[in-house]
């Protein structure tokens, strides 16, 4: 029953975000020029290591432009409906798959993009992906999760970045460790004690939000 | 005359015995560390007081999840407050530490890292109870905050270390206040003088819950 409503309000955000072309676009067209402007200020070569933090830094700021406006555009009416229809539950977990899949597109078209302009020797592609993957679900989470607290605090933006990204760091760490080994020197044992910690993560971000959502809600 | 309550007066007694103690009672001699061990009568404890009130701070956020009064938000971002407060003396002395072992003042290593994230957090925290006005609104959203926020920070404190190696005494082999390097004379002003300082916070507590309580009364009338 949640499931099947939280996949409902998935797709009408979806509906809902490609009615609106501006925002997508504007989306797009944020992260193609912050990947070029990076890529003109380093003249394109850099070490891989320097690659993977300038790659995940890129994506910080992608997802928190992309995820923390999923709570702050919602307008009251819009707010009412749901509260009226659907439980809290719900509510957030469809938000979560709506934000989760914006930002995994938004990921790989930014990963994409720079491997290509950057064109780093990498040397597992497998697990390179899969970071991206785990990495962005999690960015995801935790930044849709913390805009709706600052929705319901004062509907600010810079809130957003303020409250997530001490909480956003041990998520950032593993990822960057995970795409170092994933670039030079893989080992499968380390790569996979990170990806278990990365899905651990994961997990507990979607629960604790999955808990605590229905007290914010109470507006 | 003195109308001070037992645990108040154990709390000055123990941190005056800790810091007398800790300066004068000898130590055991360890490679790197030598005098420096002192500090552990210190920092160490006043990291450990600090977890400790943040885990009431936590505790209490529950509470006033599952049963909204004003008791418990008081409460919760009180701890929250002077929990920060020894954090940052914890983090002072830390640095003060490292600049004579490691030769810096700040060492790009894990639990310096840790440091700056837990601050990093409670800072945000008290942020995001600034930019609420109305006061049950405030304590619902803080308490969200600040559950999410501590059980991420445990965790990353937690898991961490295990991943990454350290310079840290404890880590990596080097001689720490650990199992085998501390001595029994040092257990007995280490253990009070955590006890000292996780009291004298609770001191602190209490007296600022009462001054916010004595400034809402003079507002109301």
């Amino acid at each position: 029953m949640i499931i099947k409503d939280a996949i409902t309000i998935a797709k009408h955000e979806l509906k809902l975000e490609i009615r609106n072309k501006n925002a997508l676009g504007g989306l797009i067209l944020y992260s193609i020029s912050t990947v070029f402007i990076t890529y003109l200020s380093t003249e394109g070569y850099i070490p891989s290591n320097l690659f993977s933090a300038l790659l995940w830094i890129i994506l910080l700021f992608i997802s928190i432009n992309a995820a923390g406006k999923s709570f702050l555009q919602t307008n009251s009416g819009r707010h009412l409906f749901y509260f009226s229809n659907v439980s809290p539950q719900a509510y957030i977990l469809g938000k979560h798959f709506f934000t989760s899949g914006l930002v995994l597109v938004l990921m790989f078209l930014v990963s994409g993009l720079s491997y290509f302009l950057f064109e780093p020797k990498i040397e597992n592609m497998l697990f390179f992906s899969i970071t991206i993957f785990l990495g962005s679900l999690g960015f995801a989470f935790t930044i849709g999760f913390l805009s709706a607290v600052a929705q319901t605090a004062s509907g600010n933006f810079t809130m957003v970045s303020i409250l997530s990204f001490p909480v956003l760091l041990p998520f950032f760490l593993t990822q960057i460790k995970l795409l170092n080994i994933s670039l030079a020197r893989f080992n499968i044992d380390l790569a996979l004690k990170y990806i278990g910690i990365l899905c651990l993560l994961n997990l507990l971000v979607l629960g604790l939000s999955y808990i605590l959502f229905p007290y914010l809600w109470r507006d | 005359m003195l109308a001070l309550k037992w645990w108040k007066i154990l709390a000055i007694i123990l941190v005056l015995y800790s810091i007398i103690g800790g300066f004068l009672i000898d130590v055991p001699k360890l490679s790197i560390l030598y005098e420096t061990i002192r500090n552990t009568y210190f920092h160490v404890t006043l990291w450990f007081a600090m977890m400790l009130l943040m885990s009431i701070s936590m505790v209490y956020s529950i509470k006033h999840l599952s049963t909204p009064t004003q008791q418990n938000d008081l409460i919760a971002s009180e701890t929250a407050n002077i929990g920060l407060f020894f954090g940052v003396l914890g983090l002072v002395t830390g640095m003060i530490w490292a600049q004579f072992t490691w030769g810096a003042f700040w060492v790009n290593d894990v639990k310096t890292n840790g440091t700056a994230i837990t601050l990093l957090i409670y800072f945000a925290y008290t942020v995001l109870r600034g930019s609420v006005e109305d006061d049950e609104k405030r304590g619902r959203i803080a308490a969200v905050y600040n559950i999410f926020a501590f059980v991420m920070l445990i965790l990353f404190l937690g898991i961490l270390p295990r991943v990454n190696d350290s310079l840290h005494p404890g880590n990596g082999g080097n001689p720490a206040f650990g199992n085998y390097d501390m001595d029994n004379t040092m257990r007995m002003v280490f253990y009070p003088a955590i006890i000292g300082y996780f009291l004298l916070g609770l001191w602190f507590v209490d007296l600022r819950i009462r001054l916010k309580k004595i400034k809402q009364k003079l507002t109301a009338e």
